[in-house]
């Protein structure tokens, strides 16, 4: 297992990505597929950058941590801040025009639907979200 | 700019290059909000993008509701790109050529 930690700020969201695309290719993904790996990265990471701690006076961190096995690329992301399931979270509904739409909220749709399982815990006060892309 | 602007007898193209990131969309998002208005027609040429977030999505939301869906496009946009706005079930509710 591989691991990058971070404070959770914007300037620090391309090396983590970076972070991740290493490996995804060292595991031997197509480009395509680590484009995909990484738009749901992204998705995750500004999820937590944007809202985990915002309920609090400081800043937190973001860790990432990835591992492979014959099949699987597993990524984890970890942060202190609020409690957050991004499995709980509703279902958009797509078939609404655009106008009626509220605006945002697409990413963990757009994780959901790049990778084959999501799992969250909360444990030792983190939000501990794994996402899982198989070969 | 985050973005290349023309605008043409009230036509606006943006021209967005490479990966359309959220960090990147941020900036673009002031750039297109300042530069149309309810009575123009908006085209978000994709011909140099390879890569959208989902902040992307965010832009032709605000794009689409400030000029109305009818005079909103979308072109020259690759098939990774179409992917996240079919995801998005914006595929075929947007002007996607």
């Amino acid at each position: 297992m591989k691991r990058i930690k971070k404070k959770a700020t914007f300037e620090n969201l391309e090396e983590v990505l970076q972070f991740v695309k290493v490996g995804a290719k060292a595991f031997g993904f197509d480009k395509a597929a680590i484009a995909d790996l990484i738009l749901a990265v992204e998705e995750v990471l500004v999820n937590i950058i944007s809202y985990a701690y915002t309920d609090q006076c400081k800043s937190g961190y973001m860790e990432v941590r990835y591992k492979n096995n014959n099949s699987s690329y597993s990524i984890t992301f970890l942060d202190t801040g609020k409690k957050f399931d991004p499995t709980a979270v509703s279902e958009p509904d797509t078939s609404i025009p655009i106008n009626q739409r509220r605006m945002g909220g697409m990413g963990i749709h757009i994780v959901r639907n790049i990778v084959d399982n999501l799992q969250y815990k909360r444990e030792g006060g983190k939000n501990i979200f794994t996402i899982e892309k198989k070969k | 700019m985050a973005v290349t602007l023309n605008r043409n007898d009230g036509t606006v193209n943006f021209v967005f290059e490479g990966r359309m990131d959220t960090i990147k969309c941020m900036s673009a998002e002031k750039d297109v909000v300042e530069n149309i208005n309810e009575n123009d027609q908006v085209v978000f040429d994709l011909k140099e993008v390879d890569y959208i977030a989902s902040s992307f999505l965010r832009l032709c939301g605000r794009a689409s509701n400030t000029v109305g869906v009818e005079n909103f496009s979308v072109i020259n946009v690759s098939p990774s790109v179409k992917k996240v706005f079919k995801i998005a079930g914006l595929a075929n509710r947007l002007n996607i050529k």
